[in-house]
């Protein structure tokens, strides 16, 4: 007992224990539509009761295509395995943080109290406007990949994201703190987002990834903004 | 020594916007021992079977209904139970670099002529022998977690790990090697409680990798296990 006590502590120390309990605390947030509708939605970890007395076992997860039949459906998830080129290391740049659910939650909870903050879902419209991270703004990567293709969604990007001028070099100093997601660690979308608002010299410092994007998120049954 | 790997994922991030398709499809060539100490060899890799080359990349094929859409061949999909266990923050302690799965295959191939480097399955033995990811070696944590009531196996761990016992009872990890360890996914708290165990009589942070995704994220990128 004591040491299963001392093993928490432990845990807690890296980040704060409120963090971690997010998850099942919740974080309350705000989505907005393509019609500019509100709604607040609560961020959790999504535990169905009938998930509760699922056994860990190597039968229940791992056989066959893995999760076992048996499995209410509420308690599983499956995805597509074979999408996209690469895989992206865990960290893609050396000053860039790469977040995890936990700090996603902790941001996203922040950035409620502090407008320098901005939750991005890098993927298309069509993609956000389908399920997205409750929280999140949508800035498609191409945006900013391409401002000879999109001249005006640029400009408005930049402003989004605090960034001040027209051409190089910026003025960063107003530049938000920004997390950037998309599909999943094999998702290139983000990454190229990222490689773009470097070129234009945005501060790495200033950049966080959330590398497993909607792939962990889901497959972690955290909350998004479709049922 | 270990200086080396710990900037594996530096010298990944460096690449990491080339976009070229790399080691996760070159593969890794390892010589596991199977549950009943046969020698398997494996390619450890991303397989992509051909039937899943042409499956789009749309919100239809991908987050539909219980996400993967039907016409997805079985192939290319596979079903987690995601509501198990606890979420970890992705750092455990300061000086405890976190790995994905590149940087696993880079261990792996780094492993093949290191005898300094190990990858550890630190989940116990029946899911081990289940299916895991080639290379590994099986420790299960609570040989750590309970040292005390499994002194014979932790002895033995120890030492295979390059831990020496001085003769005042202290630790020497001078030699210790260099570990990667994962369990079942980012939900599951068996390799963090042996990394807690390790950190707890004093193995040094810098010589431990973590490998948050485990097998669910291994599996769910496609990758080689030990089972078909």
């Amino acid at each position: 007992m004591i040491k299963i006590t001392l093993i928490f502590f432990m845990t807690f120390s890296i980040l704060s224990s409120n963090d971690i309990s997010l998850q099942f605390s919740g974080v309350k947030t705000n989505y907005t539509n393509a019609k500019g509708e509100t709604k607040q939605i609560t961020i959790e970890r999504e535990i169905d009761p009938k998930c509760m007395d699922i056994h860990i076992s190597n039968d229940v997860f791992w056989k066959a295509k893995y999760a076992s039949e048996k499995v209410p459906k509420a308690c599983k998830s499956t995805f597509v395995t074979s999408a996209g080129k690469v895989i992206f290391p865990m960290q893609i740049h050396k000053d860039i943080e790469t977040y995890g659910e936990v700090e996603v939650m902790a941001f996203v909870k922040e950035m409620k109290h502090d407008d320098t903050m901005l939750f991005i879902d890098t993927r298309d419209e069509e993609w956000y406007e389908y399920r997205t991270i409750p929280g999140a703004m949508n800035i498609h990567y191409v945006y900013i990949m391409k401002p000879e293709v999109f001249a005006e969604e640029y400009k408005v990007s930049l402003s989004k994201l605090g960034i001040v001028g027209t051409k190089k070099p910026f003025d960063f100093s107003q530049a938000k703190t920004i997390l950037l997601f998309c599909n999943g660690a094999w998702c290139s979308q983000s990454p190229n987002m990222i490689k773009a608002l470097l070129a234009l010299g945005y501060p790495p410092e200033k950049i966080r990834w959330y590398r497993g994007g909607m792939d962990d998120w889901l497959g972690l049954s955290m909350t998004t903004t479709r049922k | 020594m270990f200086k080396k790997y710990i900037t594996i994922s530096l010298i990944l991030s460096l690449y990491s916007f080339a976009g070229d398709k790399g080691i996760e499809y070159s593969g890794v060539m390892v010589t596991a021992t199977t549950a009943d100490k046969q020698q398997k060899n494996y390619v450890v890799k991303r397989i992509i079977p051909d039937e899943c080359k042409n499956v789009p990349i749309t919100n239809k094929m991908l987050w539909t209904e219980n996400f993967a859409h039907e016409s997805v061949p079985e192939a290319c999909k596979s079903t987690y139970v995601h509501t198990k266990g606890k979420l970890l923050s992705m750092h455990l302690d300061e000086d405890l670099e976190t790995y994905g799965e590149l940087e696993v295959l880079y261990f792996l191939k780094e492993m093949q002529h290191n005898d300094q480097m190990i990858l550890v399955d630190s989940r116990t033995e029946k899911w081990f022998n289940y299916r895991t990811i080639p290379g590994a070696i099986n420790m299960p944590f609570n040989y750590f977690e309970k040292k005390d009531d499994y002194s014979f196996h932790f002895a033995y761990a120890l030492k295979y790990l390059g831990v020496f016992i001085q003769k005042d009872g202290e630790y020497d990890f001078s030699n210790a090697k260099t570990l990667v360890l994962f369990c079942n996914g980012p939900w599951c708290n068996q390799s963090p409680r042996m990394i807690f165990a390790l950190l707890k009589i004093g193995y040094p942070a810098e010589k431990l990798k973590w490998y948050r995704g485990g097998m669910q994220d291994w599996l769910g990128a496609g990758m080689t296990s030990t089972r078909k």
